[in-house]
């Protein structure tokens, strides 16, 4: 219920926050609504409702299996491999636009295969050297997704 | 007879070479990603997307329906061989499926999800090819008022039916509403919530927050959790079912037509609801309720001939009405009208080969989905021996390749990895993300609809109940907003819900 009792208050929030975005967009009247209109409306059931699960939430009696907040992560270690995959992501992302999408997914797949469960180098490299390779031949040759070319585009 | 000489014209634009070859490819992708855990048809329909772009759309059309209905058939192998559902629709095949897998029985369990999707997705394009088109008719009738209605009370159809609480499905489907008004005001031209970034100005991108909702937190949640799979090694025999089994299997199949095509239609509901509702029913009705989820074959054919049952269902708005009720369907539309096609009423009117040729196309997907899947079925278990932390980079990758191929650019990329957090966190804690990308995908078109039907009205809001099928409608909608509140139909629905778990 302690999870309940915050992840209700941030809604809350977002439900404010959108409100107070859509009245500065306008409203209009309501035979000629504005921009702001639909998503006022939105927000106001946002807010509505986040205050319903809030109360509830505390109302609730804390029973002996919920009722310590229990952590987010069951395991501090994968927890922190989520984490790593996120920035994983990010990183390749904004790393593609540079180094395109040959070297960039091959230091991404690398990195994974050291990190979600650390494979050998050897399964690593060559895995993640012939995953980018395939990539590349299957959606650049094979179906023209016009992938990045960043540092290659010279040639 | 309703439209045989159309339907013959639809197959001779099925029957040419290259459109086989489409409908085949699409098939084996979509069965591929259905197998994948994490990666849906979504998924696979955005990967084609730049190719769809250099053949006909009638081709294109038959491949990404052929994905569509693909993942159906390759979500139920993964539930029943791994116990993880390779599809949101597939999740209530585990219960039974994998139980009589256990016991021996994986062969059965194969064979007849397979044929009764088959059946189920057979059946439903009949009756998908008799009430399209006189429902695009009626639908003509229909103007700002009822398109908004049926909206909501699609909306709230699928908040009703979503597996937690209630409250929590509507805030989605609220925030949901929110997240589609995001862009350019189309009436005035304001920047709505784009904070000055570029891809905003027109709309959140479907592809990215989909991807970044299902496909990406699912792959961070299980290397947070760690996955456990432990795929069958005994050779898979018998497909074919016994009289015994047919026999036990005839009605939920029946029974899960009906639901998974009726569901099927309404906006929001889909596949996915269609399976749950089918295996709730089919415990009710059971003599034998309480060895639901020991192993009994009638909890795998019901489901997944709704699930499949539902794909017909699905076209059934799109093709008549234009408003796309599952977030392929919403990737179905967008291909559509990248290539100029007017979709509503009069689709099927203008472009009978995109109609016709897409409805044949189905019939003969699903026999080669019916070859692919049980003769092929070892291929299919082989992928899912290769172990996780090999699969789940190869995933993200997909993820990533397909949400860059839409528009090009990073930037996408990047908002599928903020929507992957949000979906991670909104599966920690308990919100479900279907009422949200539902609502999302409808908005704009339920805001359009709302603006002009107020200022039909001078403002009033009683244009929604004066009008009789928008009135019906709103009635319904109201009426099942209001219906759990009622205390005796509290406990049903718990009750309900049990049956389902």
């Amino acid at each position: 219920m302690e999870r309940e009792k915050w992840s209700s208050l941030v809604w809350l929030g977002v439900g404010i926050f959108i409100c107070i975005g859509s009245l500065r967009l306008s409203l209009g009247e309501f035979h000629n609504p504005g921009p702001g209109f639909l998503s006022f409306f939105a927000g106001l059931v946002i807010m509505g409702l986040a205050l319903v699960l809030h109360v509830r939430s505390r109302k609730a009696r804390p029973d002996a299996k919920q009722g310590k907040s229990e952590p987010i992560w069951r395991d501090r270690q994968k927890g922190f491999k989520m984490i790593l995959t996120v920035a994983a992501l990010l990183a390749y992302a904004v790393a593609m636009n540079y180094l395109g999408f040959l070297i960039s997914t091959f230091l991404f797949l690398a990195v994974l295969l050291k990190t979600i469960e650390p494979q050998r180098w050897s399964v690593a490299l060559i895995g993640s050297l012939v995953a980018s390779a395939a990539f590349y031949i299957i959606f650049e040759i094979g179906l023209r997704s016009q992938l990045p070319k960043g540092l290659l585009q010279i040639f | 007879m309703f439209g045989f000489t159309d339907l013959a014209y639809g197959f001779s634009v099925i029957l040419t070479l290259p459109n086989l070859f489409y409908c085949f490819a699409g098939c084996v992708i979509g069965t591929l990603v259905g197998v994948l855990p994490g990666l849906g048809p979504v998924a696979a329909m955005s990967l084609l997307f730049p190719v769809t772009l250099h053949i006909p759309p009638v081709s294109a059309l038959i491949m990404m329906a052929g994905i569509y209905y693909g993942a159906m058939y390759g979500g139920s192998t993964t539930s029943i061989l791994v116990n993880i559902p390779g599809e949101a629709a597939s999740v209530v095949t585990c219960l039974d499926g994998y139980q009589m897998a256990r016991q021996g029985r994986a062969g059965v369990a194969l064979g007849m999800s397979a044929l009764g999707s088959f059946i189920g997705g057979t059946l439903s394009i009949v009756a998908l090819q008799m009430i399209a088109p006189p429902l695009a008719q009626v639908a003509l009738a229909f103007g700002f008022p009822e398109y908004f209605s049926l909206i909501c009370c699609g909306l709230v159809v699928l908040t009703f039916m979503a597996r937690g609480s209630m409250a929590k499905a509507l805030m989605m489907a609220a925030f949901g509403i929110f997240l589609g008004t995001v862009g350019t005001d189309l009436f005035t031209g304001v920047q709505k919530f784009t904070f000055g970034i570029k891809i905003l100005y027109d709309g959140l991108g479907i592809v990215p927050v989909i991807m970044g909702l299902f496909g990406i937190s699912e792959v961070l949640l299980n290397i947070e959790e760690g996955v456990t799979r432990e795929v069958f090694n005994t050779k898979i025999k018998n497909l074919f079912p016994n009289l015994r089994d047919w026999a036990d299997s005839a009605w939920p199949i029946a029974r899960g037509t009906g639901i998974g095509f009726f569901l099927g239609i309404l906006p929001g509901a889909g596949p996915v609801i269609s399976s749950f509702t089918s295996y709730a029913v089919e415990k009710k009705v059971s003599k034998y309720p309480e060895k639901f989820g020991t192993g009994v074959i009638q909890g795998v054919a019901g489901p997944e001939t709704a699930n499949n049952a539902a794909v017909g269902g699905a076209f059934v708005p799109l093709l008549t009405l234009g408003i796309p009720p599952t977030p392929s369907m919403a990737l179905l539309l967008g291909c559509l009208l990248s290539y100029g096609v007017q979709v509503g009423p009069l689709l099927i009117k203008n472009t009978p080969d995109i109609f016709w040729g897409v409805v044949s196309s189905m019939y003969i997907g699903n026999m080669m989905l019916l070859i692919l899947n049980l003769p092929l079925i070892g291929l299919w278990v082989k992928i899912l021996k290769v172990p996780y932390a090999i699969l789940s980079p190869l995933i993200l990758l997909f993820c990533v390749v397909g949400v860059y191929s839409i528009n090009t650019t990073t930037d996408e990329v990047i908002l599928m990895v903020i929507f992957g957090v949000i979906g991670y966190l909104m599966k920690k804690y308990a919100y479900e993300a279907a009422p949200m990308v539902m609502a999302m995908i409808l908005s704009p078109l339920m805001e359009n609809n709302l603006r002009q039907s107020l200022a039909l009205s001078h403002g009033s809001f009683t244009i929604f109940f004066t009008r009789p099928i928008s009135a019906v409608l709103m009635i319904t909608a109201i009426t099942l907003l209001v219906l759990p509140y009622l205390p005796w139909l509290k406990r049903k629905k718990w009750e309900g819900l049990e049956a389902a778990e």
